[in-house]
């Protein structure tokens, strides 16, 4: 037999195999963890991006509700007085059905403000069931003076201008949406309703006529003047599973009566509850205490100095 | 006998191969393990930024009662305490709120929620509120991962 036989033997050739399917599976199971530890973060991150960018424009709008400018009621093209000015300022309605999500038991927010002399915006907040599925979309419409043009001088109404956000996709995959008005104690303030407004609403009489400053108006108009201040709850799904057995979920959200307390059947999908605190800038206003001698009216009442 | 001029490579040199092989795969996954992490990270961040402005958000909405939120610490976990005014219902919302009280729950024996911000020792939510030459001032200083991921913020009340 040959002494300088080239090649590998047997055992070399086993030993070789081993460490390569070894290493192989190293890194197959390595790739696979990191991959799916991806896809779980991605999902994470995508689910927080799109629910904070929809709560900062609902925050910014809430902010803005209720503005009318000093200028407003002598030159805005819907017509408005003191009092029809003030008749939808801020208004959510609850479990509405059709309006209320996937579960029956989400809010409709509505809300308005002057954006010029001319021009009042109304804005629209809701859940939308998407076609051909059973999942619910957060929904953005915004409709620029939504009784018309009726002033003598304003333009006619031009679809492009009046209408320029028509039921927008906000968030995707929305199991609950509530927002919960407070008055000037951080009492729960029900109703706060002018359009829409729910079976909730409809129990705490609502449609009751009330004396205000500007005239008479119904009980959930009236009551807008003193939202003082809005928390907001979005819950929100993956899109994609992440988990990897079933865990079945219950959403609380907003105060007890008021709120949302859902039972979801188990699945593998990431959910999270994205909250806001608003302070409504031009509806209730805070309370300035009597020895404040300092500043002028105005300069208290103030809030962005 | 061997010869001197045999081709090949001898095991030692393909064990210090495959060494540097594995050093290199070890350092390629941390790497990953590392960009997963900081996206957790961030994400964590961003929660503490919103959560912040809304303590925040609240305290402008009452700049006359700004002392009534001052020194407030909000811990891991939430009883309710009973709430007569406003600063006391924020106050309550506020440690619901950073304790995950509510929100999403998971039904007894199915698993965890992994709260974000976590919630550790070390951690720390505090508001703050200074008076001087007639302003006020509120801050909240919040530090998260055992303290080593900290935000503030603050604001001129009035």
């Amino acid at each position: 037999m040959k002494k300088n036989t080239k090649g590998f033997t047997l055992a070399e050739v086993l030993v070789a195999v081993v460490i390569g399917v070894i290493s192989v599976a190293a890194a197959f199971s390595a790739y696979n963890y990191y991959t799916k530890s991806y896809e779980a973060v991605s999902q994470k991150a995508n689910v927080n991006s799109a629910a904070r960018d929809a709560l900062i424009l609902i925050t910014k709008d809430l902010r803005n509700a209720g503005f009318i400018g000093t200028s407003f009621l002598n030159a805005n093209c819907e017509n408005l007085d003191s009092r029809t000015a003030r008749l939808n300022l801020a208004s959510v309605s609850s479990k509405r059905p059709g309006l209320s999500g996937r579960y029956g038991q989400s809010d409709f927010l509505a809300v308005w403000y002057a954006v010029s002399p001319q021009d009042r915006k109304r804005v629209f907040y809701w859940l939308v069931k998407k076609q051909n599925s059973n999942e619910y979309f957060l929904a953005r419409d915004v409709v620029i003076n939504p009784n018309g043009h009726s002033r003598a001088g304003c333009p006619g109404w031009n679809n492009n201008y009046n209408h320029p956000v028509n039921t927008e996709l906000l968030v995707s995959h929305v199991e609950d949406f509530q927002v919960i008005f407070k008055d000037k104690d951080g009492k729960v303030l029900v109703p706060a309703c002018s359009t829409s407004c729910g079976p909730e609403e409809v129990k705490q009489g609502w449609q009751q006529i009330v004396a205000t400053s500007y005239g008479n108006m119904n009980k959930g108009q009236a009551n807008q003047q003193n939202i003082h201040s809005a928390d907001i709850y979005l819950t929100v799904r993956s899109p994609k599973e992440v988990y990897n057995s079933n865990r079945s979920f219950r959403i609380v959200n907003g105060e007890a009566g008021y709120g949302s307390n859902i039972s979801v059947s188990a699945d593998k999908y990431y959910r999270e509850t994205f909250f806001a605190s608003v302070h409504t800038r031009n509806l209730s206003i805070p309370q300035v205490p009597t020895t404040n001698t300092a500043g002028s009216i105005g300069e208290g009442q103030g809030y962005n100095k | 006998m061997v010869k001197k001029n045999q081709k090949g490579i001898s095991v030692i040199e393909a064990l210090v191969c495959m060494v540097i092989i594995g050093i290199g795969f070890v350092a390629m996954m941390q790497l990953s393990a590392y960009s997963i992490g900081a996206m957790d990270r961030s994400i964590e961040k961003n929660k503490m930024n919103f959560l912040s402005e809304m303590v925040l958000e609240d305290m402008i909405g009452d700049p006359y009662n700004a002392s009534s939120y001052a020194n407030i610490s909000m811990g891991c976990t939430y009883s309710s305490s009973q709430a007569t005014s406003l600063p006391t219902r924020k106050i309550n919302k506020w440690k619901k709120v950073f304790s995950e009280d509510d929100f999403i729950k998971f039904n007894s024996g199915s698993g965890f929620k992994d709260k974000k911000p976590e919630c550790a020792s070390g951690d720390q939510k505090k508001t703050f509120v200074l008076s001087s030459s007639g302003r006020t001032q509120a801050k909240i200083n919040m530090s998260t991962g055992k303290g080593k991921r900290k935000k503030f913020l603050g604001v001129i009340l009035k």
